[in-house]
């Protein structure tokens, strides 16, 4: 029988979280940041072999495991990684370790129960991605949230608080609508398991039980929920807050897993299960036939990208212009997945440019497309996580983020110089970085099925080049006065942590091959849902 | 034989970049003598790999010829050459016989003459005479199939039937600039030593880091296998470039051109990856079964064209505008020169900028025929390559900084290199790109000389140079001579090469010829003004008394040797491409665009208006060739003259030119200081105010206030009233929640009997009023 590397990706930090919690003194802060860096870091190295023992040549789920949970409800504790999960999971386990170095010089205050709180965070996380059943998948979407909520809240900045309050509202809001949909979905199958609800609600469609208007529903509370997640706009507005007012590590984790989550949802349950619903249109009294999901999806996409950009240049905070970055990389995603769904009416004229859309021609589009968008949300996870570490190293140091109050810390500290500017190049999407790679998969799928969203899109490119590099210019260049002078570069500990993140993100974009290949059949089999 | 195995390719360009890695990582640490030593290592030692390359392919070359003649005696001699064909089969460079049938050559109206390709045989063989005497047929050496080599390391991008690799692909095109990239690149980082020898250990490791990594990523762009590729070279340099701009970080102004340079840039970018998409979409249309962006593909595009080739094309030209400086995206590079004066040499007039050229050339193939709405796409670079050459030459006159003079001179040269790809003579413009490398290099190194001696850049405040540097002053003049196109300088024969085609154009073109002339006469134009400005920058910083403070010293050797090299390159590069006017040059003539004309051998098929044109070697060719030098070398000897005339040895404030402060010069010579005002109409009053506007109109009023404030802390406070006007029922008193109960009895039957009667009642009588 082959080891259990999903359980115990999931039981390794709890079990640390335990330990540490119920063992390790709270006056030793060595021991519990050493024992919470040694427990996420054998985590990684136990989810490595995931990756590396993954059948590219079968694809689907693999590494499924499955033990008694509730009986009574058909719930069961069903576990497996198909090349999208898997490539989140490993995301999760890979930057872990990091977010506890980040933490080594900013937090100082109750360390023991931050430590812990990222442990049942992780562990949570890696759960989310790994479950293969509703109700399990539910549970760690649910605890996922406690932890995050007493990082910001208890670890934040001045306005604390509140921030933590509208993250928590906005996502509890969300998980309210997702609950009632799989109550509704599993009255309808009959089971939690994600596999026997697939084949159920397949059937139903096939006989035409469940109607497309149904579907239409169904469809909208989930994505309404991971809509919140992402953040779509306009439903966006509580990240800026969560990220000024959240310690480094919860910045990091959220920007770089979490908002993972919605996308991650998108694809797992909105798209293959409902594929009526997500191009259905309803027709109400007064306003007549409303866009479809996906259509409307595209757009608030679209429009997320060059609002985005356009927030984060008005910004003098630079966390929140890194927050309303995220906003923007994320809404090119959601264009990704949603825009060759999207009904090109009022857009008839590009598709003359591309003549008739062929169904062959859309899926090559399309899995082009979706395949870009999880690779760009690993390259944004890569990329805006090590911008989020290099403000928090700022902050420690000069205790602001506003932009006005710094300047030219290039010249006290080079090496961090240096690296804020390798991440920018990988959230910019150089060639030769993970982020280009996404971007160019999900600008041509795009092109290829709705060459629209592609041009409205491609602004991003130059508008994410403006405000990054004014962003550089105004903290790393020009002359240095004041406070600014005594910056310390960064220290070995920050390095460490830092160069996977930045490492990574160019080394994905050289070698993309071994990550595009496990997700193409997964999402393969995903696009097959529209009659490819 | 090539001397080194294929495999040593990307070797060539593995060797910079461990030099940019080397200094980035250990140059602070380990001092400047190792910094010198891997910087300047690096590339001569690319550049003798690169040499290496060079001969091997010249040798793999066994020559190739083109039997010419009737279609039938051709049939006959291909029968022939087949037979000796088989005998020495199997052999590698045994002759080979390319085209199965003959192949119709010059389609003239009425006189199609045909030809076949054989490969690995001179016309002096043996083989090949007999044949001809046997058939009646005549041989006409020719590089039609030269060869190239190709390193492919895997797979790079592959989902679905897209697939690009990490393909690199050297052939003659490839070559010549990678000879310019690390021959000349070698040379400035020689001169660097010298010029950045002051700095601390640490800039100046941080500086060879980045010209290491500048020559890496250039030899990216031009070995590239595909558009993809390519890309990663592209935007590195530019990355390099905004790097090396700001190089000087701590002055805000200099970092801002950086930023300003890499955003410019990227604009042009945008075009560039919408352009790949559209020509990728023209390849799926056509059918093909995979989509890579190799340009053996993308250039096989150009046999069936498409509205989508057209656009593609234009997109791309777009993102060629944008590197290479040309209107409407050219405002960068006159800003580029905040960075050292080296690296203004290397990047901003020898290589960078010369990658639309290249990207143009190298595309060739579906450039050549591609037309957006019936117009040529290669006609719009054209025109826009002469409006940017004349627009930027005229800039260049009014301008104190000695780098701004020269920033502007390449804005113009480069203008003319796309009026050369745009009037098909690729080769013609390959010709003065390279050419132009040697002497735009030779000036700034010359230029970094005298700041470097001088300390300031203000033309007004240096002249009589000529006596405290006389190395600089002859390096300088013979790279002046050479832009203004001073006769048998280099730039003179590759200017006129251009200058000739487009007359060629003009005199001959089908359609639009008045364009052609316009083109003509206007880079004509630009000839003398170019000459004017040349003279111009030679008067003002070398001749008359020094106006400066301090007393100038002269070059180093580190920095004096590089200005000789280049130097007399400036003056003999014009071997590389001697016009075909003296029969006793016959041998040599043309011989860099001849050796490049196998990498376009498509392109001048299926050109309408090719049918009339004269054919190289007949007298109608010969008497334009000579009319066309007559006039260059007119308009840059008046533009010497007059340049002498008005500037000669006289001190700025007896030019009336360079003194007045009212009236008509004075107005106009502040129209040409500022550019035309391109930049402060453009980009400062109006595209920096609008975006700043827009994001904080949308900022203050639409995120934060409208949708956070306003929706949602609205629905938050929405919810907080109603469970405020909800807790007014929930009083504890037994009485109260006993009478809510009765009232909710009452309510609920009116509601399921009372209600229903009356809409059954209002319905009955609806119906019995019809």
């Amino acid at each position: 029988m082959q080891f259990p590397f999903l359980e115990a990706s999931i039981l390794l930090p709890l079990a640390g979280a335990v330990l540490i919690g119920l063992a390790v003194p709270r006056e030793d802060e060595g021991a519990i940041r050493g024992a919470t860096l040694a427990t996420t870091i054998v985590t990684f190295l136990i989810s490595l072999p995931l990756f590396f023992q993954f059948n590219v040549a079968e694809g689907g789920f693999q590494f499924e495991r499955q033990a008694p949970w509730l009986d009574s409800f058909g719930a069961t504790f069903h576990l497996g990684v198909d090349g999208i999960s898997l490539l989140l999971v490993i995301l999760t386990t890979f930057l872990m370790p990091l977010t506890v170095l980040c933490s080594w010089r900013g937090i100082t205050d109750k360390i023991k129960s931050f430590h812990v709180a990222l442990l049942v965070l992780e562990a949570a996380m890696v759960g989310v991605f790994a479950a293969r059943d509703l109700l399990l998948f539910f549970l760690f979407f649910e605890v996922m949230l406690a932890p995050m909520f007493l990082l910001i809240g208890v670890w934040g900045s001045t306005d604390r608080i509140r921030a933590a309050l509208k993250f928590f509202i906005y996502t509890a809001v969300g998980s309210l609508l997702m609950f009632a949909a799989i109550a509704y979905v599993y009255v309808l199958a009959g089971s939690f398991d994600m596999e026997v609800i697939s084949a159920a609600l397949a059937a139903s469609r096939a006989d035409g039980s469940l109607l497309a208007s149904t579907q239409f529903w169904l469809c909208l509370a989930f994505v309404i929920a991971f809509a919140i997640k992402v953040p779509v706009f306009p439903l966006h507005t509580w990240l800026p807050h969560a990220h000024v007012q959240a310690p480094t590590a919860g910045s990091v984790i959220l920007a770089a897993v979490m908002l993972k989550i919605g996308g991650y949802g998108f694809l797992r349950f909105c798209l293959p299960w409902f594929p009526e619903g997500v191009t259905h249109s309803v027709t109400l009294p007064l306003l007549g036939a409303l866009p479809s999901i996906a259509t409307t999806m595209a757009w608030l996409g679209a429009i997320g990208v060059i609002y985005g950009a356009l927030m984060a240049l008005a910004q003098t905070d630079l966390k929140r212009l890194i927050a309303y970055s995220s906003i923007s990389h994320l809404g090119l995603v959601v264009v990704g997945i949603f825009a060759a769904l999207a009904s090109s009416q009022g857009l008839q004229w590009t598709q003359g440019i591309l003549s008739e859309p062929v169904a062959a021609k859309i899926t090559q589009g399309h899995t082009r497309a979706v395949v870009g968008s999880i690779f760009q949300m690993i390259a944004h996870g890569l990329s805006t996580g090590a911008l989020f570490f290099l403000v928090g190293a700022i902050y420690d140091r000069r205790h602001t983020k506003e932009i006005a109050a710094l300047g030219g810390l290039a010249t006290p500290a080079p090496r961090m110089a240096t690296a804020f500017v390798m991440a920018t190049l990988a959230s910019v999407a150089l060639p030769s970085t993970a982020g280009f790679v996404g971007e160019i998969l999900i600008l041509l799928g795009v092109f290829e099925t709705s060459p629209m969203f592609a041009v409205l899109c491609i602004s991003g490119m130059v508008l994410g080049v403006v405000y990054m590099l004014y962003a550089i210019q105004r903290v790393f260049f020009g002359p240095t006065e004041g406070p600014n002078k005594d910056v310390e570069d960064l220290d070995r500990i920050e390095i460490t942590g830092l160069a996977p993140l930045i490492g990574f993100g160019f080394f994905l974009g050289l070698v993309p091959g071994p990550f595009l290949s496990r997700l193409e059949p997964a999402v393969q089999a995903l696009v097959k849902t529209y009659g490819g | 034989m090539y001397p080194l195995p294929v495999s040593w390719l990307p070797v060539i360009i593995l060797i910079p970049f461990l030099g940019a890695l080397l200094n980035g990582l250990l140059g602070r640490r380990l001092g400047k003598g190792f910094v010198k030593l891997v910087g300047v290592a690096a590339p001569a030692l690319a550049f003798v790999l690169t040499a290496a390359t060079f001969f091997g392919l010249q040798s793999a070359d066994h020559g190739a010829i083109v039997l010419e003649g009737g279609e039938r005696a051709l049939r006959a001699a291909t029968r022939d050459l087949e037979r000796m064909q088989a005998t020495g089969a199997g052999q590698s460079g045994a002759l080979r016989v390319l085209d199965k049938r003959p192949q119709p050559r010059n389609s003239q109206p009425g006189a199609t003459t045909y030809g076949v390709r054989v490969k690995n045989v001179s016309v002096e063989d043996p083989r090949i005479q007999q044949v001809m005497q046997a058939n009646g047929v005549r041989a006409v050496p020719t590089n039609l199939a030269p060869r190239s080599y190709t390193a492919n390391l895997g797979e790079w991008i592959h989902v679905g039937n897209f697939k690009v690799d990490f393909k690199f692909t050297v052939d003659r095109l490839s070559v010549v600039l990678m000879l310019v990239i690390t021959g000349v690149g070698f040379l400035i980082h020689l001169y660097s030593t010298g010029y950045m020898g002051h700095e601390p250990a640490g800039t100046f490791a941080r500086y060879f880091c980045y010209l290491n990594l500048f020559v890496a990523s250039m030899l990216i762009l031009v070995m590239g296998g595909n558009l993809l590729l390519l890309f990663i070279g592209w935007e590195g340099v530019g990355l390099c470039s905004y790097l090396l701009i700001g190089f000087e970080y701590d002055d805000p102004s200099k970092s801002a051109c950086g930023t300003k340079a890499f955003i410019v840039n990227r604009i042009g970018d945008v075009g560039f990856v919408l352009g790949s998409f559209c020509l990728l979409g023209a390849m799926h249309l056509g059918g093909a079964a995979d989509l890579s962006l190799d340009f053996t593909k993308l250039n096989a595009l150009g046999a069936g064209q498409t509205g989508l080739v057209g656009a593609g094309c234009l997109l791309l030209f777009i993102g060629c505008t944008g590197k290479s400086a040309q209107i409407p995206l050219h405002i960068w590079l006159p800003d580029a020169m905040a960075g050292p004066t080296p690296v203004s040499a290397l990047i901003h007039a020898a290589t960078m900028v010369t990658a639309g050229i290249y990207l143009i050339c190298r595309l060739s193939g579906v450039f050549g025929g591609a037309e957006v709405f019936g117009v040529p796409v290669l006609g719009i670079v054209a025109v826009v390559g002469a409006l940017t050459a004349f627009f930027a030459g005229a800039a260049a006159i009014g301008q104190d900084d000695i780098k701004s003079v020269l920033a502007y001179s390449t804005v113009s040269q480069l203008g003319y290199m796309f009026v050369g790809v745009g009037s098909l003579a690729m080769g013609a413009a390959v010709f003065h790109l390279v050419t132009h490398a040697f002497f735009k290099a030779v000036l700034f190194l010359g230029a970094g000389a005298v700041i470097h001696a001088t300390h300031t850049q203000s033309m007004r405040r240096m002249g009589g140079l000529r006596l405290y540097m006389p190395t600089t002053h002859a390096a300088m003049v013979m790279g002046a001579a050479a832009l203004a196109g001073f006769p048998l300088f280099a730039g003179f024969f590759s200017k006129d090469m251009i200058l000739f085609q487009t007359l060629l154009r003009a005199k001959h073109a089908g359609a639009a010829q008045w364009i052609w002339w316009g083109i003509y006469g206007l880079s004509l134009f630009t000839g003398f003004l170019t000459a004017v400005y040349s003279t111009r920058l030679i008067s003002m910083t070398f001749w008359g008394e020094y106006r400066g403070g301090g007393h100038p010293h002269p070059a180093p050797p580190s920095m004096g040797a590089p200005l000789i090299v280049l130097g007399i390159l400036s003056i003999v590069g014009g071997v590389l491409g001697l016009p075909a006017i003296i029969h006793a040059l016959d041998p040599v003539a043309d011989w860099l665009p001849h050796y490049l004309d196998g990498v376009w051998p498509t392109v001048y098929h299926g050109l309408a208006d090719t049918a009339g044109r004269p054919q190289p070697h007949t007298e109608a060719f010969t008497y334009l060739e000579r009319v066309g030098l007559v006039l260059g070398a007119g308009a840059a000897l008046a533009g010497v003259g007059i340049g002498y005339h008005f500037w000669g040895a006289k001190p700025p404030s007896r030019i009336p030119w360079e003194s007045q402060v009212t009236g008509q010069m004075a107005s106009t010579r502040r129209l040409l200081a500022n550019a035309w005002y391109y930049d402060e109409v453009i980009n400062k009053r109006f595209f920096q105010p609008v975006t700043k506007y827009i994001s904080g109109l949308l900022w203050e009023h639409v995120d934060d206030a409208a949708i956070d404030r306003g929706l949602v802390d609205g629905t938050g406070r929405v919810a907080v009233q109603l469970s405020l006007f909800a807790r007014v029922f929930q009083t504890g008193r037994i009485a109260r929640y006993a009478s809510y109960f009765v009232l909710g009895v009452i309510l609920i039957l009116v509601s399921s009997h009372a209600l229903p009667a009356l809409f059954r009642a209002m319905a009955g009588s609806a119906a019995g009023a019809h």
